[in-house]
């Protein structure tokens, strides 16, 4: 079920990967303790010792791989955190203060602005659903923002940026475009091809980091799609 | 649609769902994830002549490097299966049914395809697309890394690894000078080192060919061509430019190397041709990279503003580059009692004459300097090996005379070797430069002797039938 739980064999780099997991998606777990009605700092607090929990306890190897995704296992396993009431006390207690998944502001001012959008029009499952697309797109935008700056190609890839993550304004000509990049029509084409394409796959292995196989991804997105998008 | 966010929302202008608070369409990007795999539709193959396009795993082209106006790519010439690096240019729309465009290109790129030299990367062949579209040049693929790559990682070279990039730059510019060819945009990512720590200069002679290409400029009327960071500042302006533009340009390319940083930058093209034209050359910071007084008076005097004040050609500036490397080595010849020096210096001149083989041009520009050298080598200091070096001599004259072409050109390119070792063991000393330093390094004759036996035999018993 997660590839980040499944070596055995080498605990720590499957706690490191888990870790960084647990990192990417630390904002939909946040917006699900917030929409049950704990504070900012609570909310903090206890997302912060859940992730802890989660990596002390290795409670992922338990898991049974048939069940599905990590996204549900972490839905789970957020509820049962909190119905328990003293895991919930003592984490409070505790002050959070744990370690495991370092919280940095940016990304709690985030996670809490995400919540204020979306906390009115959706009830809490779904919120959790939408923090973790939001998560997954951004995990994917971001490996791929990486490897274009990598490649000193930063300006192409926002300028094409538009034409997968879409926009308000009207997706620019090829022509115009091509224009202003100094640039051929078709290498501009490709270009926007090879953007798609590789963004494809980012998005795609991101996914395929928390489901078992290359038809769990394509259904993992279509279920996402859909909580998105349904009336 | 489950979302009702309020009259403010914005909405994706592809189709139609809320964008979040960053503006981004998260429908639109889950539904990319769901496209077919783009491996299935590979792009189809590039092909200019007889260069196809190499494609990586994922069917996307195999990059080299990006200009304004062109793109160079790994290639594969079908007729002689070698890999080459193609450089591919688009021309504007504009200019595409222009004839005088095609031609100048293409007679730019002929005189750059006649330059052969080991520091040189080769131009193999040429031409443009049917519809016009796009010119095109293959040119020698070479392993390693461009200058301006290693200092980027690297950072700043000292001063003696510098000056060694620079003699082999300005050999190159010397072998352009007997074709009256200049580069015009001499700069840190047109020198590729190889790992064997070899400089090849690229685009040579081609620079004013790709903006003919482009359609843009036109040179006759003195319009800019180069890269203006470490362009001369004649570039910038409308007279004529000359071997001293380049000479300019490598000074420029050599501070770089020395500090990481061009002599004069700035955001705009005004900007940079206002520095350049101001007598204010940074030392400092050559000063506080430590750089030796005499290769600091070098770099000054190329980037003179006034061409005049520069090294008058590649040849003059060669002498000051050698003269600065015997200040700072002290050192003209190989020392006896240092064997792996020797067999070091031996092995470059082999390299040397190796990189030379099918080009009998450069090849023999090669022997003329070493015969020059050798024949201003005085007779006893040789010794027993006097008799060989002469023989040696006598060969590759007759050779060249095309009297006597029975030896092999393996044969050649060590006699070559070995004289130019025997002469100039360091490769220091300038052909007009009286004799400095030299060996009779019975080991290398021996060697050499070993190696060209029977081609030295023979060519003894022909010239016994000749007299």
């Amino acid at each position: 079920m997660l590839a980040a739980g499944r070596t055995r064999a080498e605990p720590d780099i499957a706690g490191a990967a888990l870790a960084q997991l647990c990192q990417i998606y630390w904002a939909p777990l946040y917006s699900f303790v917030r929409s049950r009605g704990y504070t900012v700092h609570d909310a903090q607090d206890l997302t912060q010792s859940f992730f802890a929990y989660v990596l002390e306890h290795k409670i992922y190897t338990r898991a049974d791989r048939q069940k599905g995704r990590f996204r549900s296992f972490l839905l789970a396993s957020i509820k049962n955190f909190l119905a328990d009431a003293a895991d919930r006390e003592r984490a409070l207690k505790r002050g959070g203060g744990q370690n495991f998944v370092p919280l940095y502001e940016a990304q709690a001012k985030e996670a809490e602005s995400l919540f204020q959008t979306y906390s009115r029009t959706s009830n809490e499952d779904r919120l959790f659903d939408r923090s973790w697309a939001e998560a997954l797109v951004a995990a994917g935008l971001e490996r791929l923002s990486s490897d274009y700056k990598q490649q000193g190609k930063q300006r192409l890839f926002v300028e094409l940026r538009i034409f997968v993550a879409g926009g308000a304004d009207p997706l620019p000509s090829y022509g115009e475009l091509a224009d202003r990049l100094e640039i051929s029509e078709s290498t501009l084409r490709s270009d926007v091809t090879r953007l798609r394409a590789r963004y494809r796959d980012a998005l795609r292995a991101e996914v395929r980091r928390t489901v078992d196989t290359e038809t769990q991804v394509d259904d993992e997105l279509h279920e996402l799609l859909h909580v998105l998008t349904q009336a | 649609m489950e979302t009702t966010l309020g009259p403010g929302v914005a909405i994706c202008s592809v189709c139609g769902e809320p964008l979040n608070a960053k503006g981004d369409c998260l429908a639109c990007l889950l539904r990319t994830g769901l496209e077919k795999r783009a491996a299935k539709t590979k792009p189809s193959a590039l092909v200019f002549g007889d260069f196809e396009i190499e494609q990586h795993a994922d069917g996307s082209y195999w990059e080299l490097g990006r200009g304004a106006i062109s793109v160079t790519y790994v290639a594969a010439d079908k007729v002689l299966r070698r890999r080459v690096a193609l450089k591919v240019i688009e021309v504007p729309a504009a200019a595409r049914g222009s004839h005088a465009v095609r031609e100048r290109f293409l007679r730019e790129a002929r005189a750059a395809a006649g330059l052969r030299h080991p520091n040189l990367a080769a131009v193999f062949q040429f031409g443009t697309s049917s519809d016009g579209t796009h010119c095109y040049y293959a040119m020698e693929l070479v392993e390693g890394e461009t200058l301006g790559a290693r200092i980027r990682r690297d950072g700043p070279l000292n001063a003696k690894e510098t000056l060694a990039i620079a003699i082999q730059i300005t050999r190159a510019l010397m072998a352009a000078g007997a074709h009256n060819l200049i580069h015009r945009d001499l700069k840190p990512s047109n020198i590729m080192l190889t790992p064997e720590s070899e400089v090849k200069v690229i685009d040579f002679g081609l620079a004013k060919a790709i903006t003919d290409a482009g359609g843009e400029m036109d040179l006759t009327r003195g319009e800019f061509v180069g890269t203006p960071s470490f362009a001369s500042p004649e570039q910038f302006g409308t007279g004529p430019v000359d071997a001293r533009s380049d000479i300019y340009s490598l000074g420029a390319t050599l501070w770089f190397a020395l500090t990481g940083l061009a002599p004069h930058s700035g955001k705009t093209l005004e900007e940079i041709r206002e520095r350049k034209t101001r007598d204010d050359l940074p030392v400092a910071h050559l000063v506080a990279r430590k750089v030796p007084e005499p290769l600091i008076k070098v770099l000054r005097s190329t980037l003179a503003i006034d061409p005049g004040q520069r090294p008058a050609s590649p040849r003059e500036l060669m002498e000051a580059f050698e003269s600065c490397r015997r200040k700072l080595s002290r050192r003209v010849s190989v020392p006896y009692d240092k064997p792996a020096l020797r067999a070091e210096a031996f092995t470059r001149a082999l390299r040397d004459a190796k990189a030379c083989a099918g080009d009998p041009e450069s090849l023999q520009a090669l022997f003329n300097s070493a015969a020059k050298k050798a024949a201003a080598v005085p007779r006893k200091p040789f010794k027993e090996n006097w008799a060989y070096l002469q023989t040696m001599l006598r060969l590759i004259r007759a050779y060249y005379r095309g009297e006597y072409r029975q030896a092999s050109d393996d044969a050649l390119l060590w006699i070559v070797a070995a004289l130019k070792y025997l002469v100039d063991p360091f490769d220091l000393i300038p052909d007009k430069t009286p004799f400095l330093g030299f060996i009779d390094d019975a080991s290398v004759v021996d060697v050499v002797k070993d190696k060209t036996r029977r081609t030295l035999d023979d060519f003894m018993k022909w010239e016994t039938t000749v007299q």
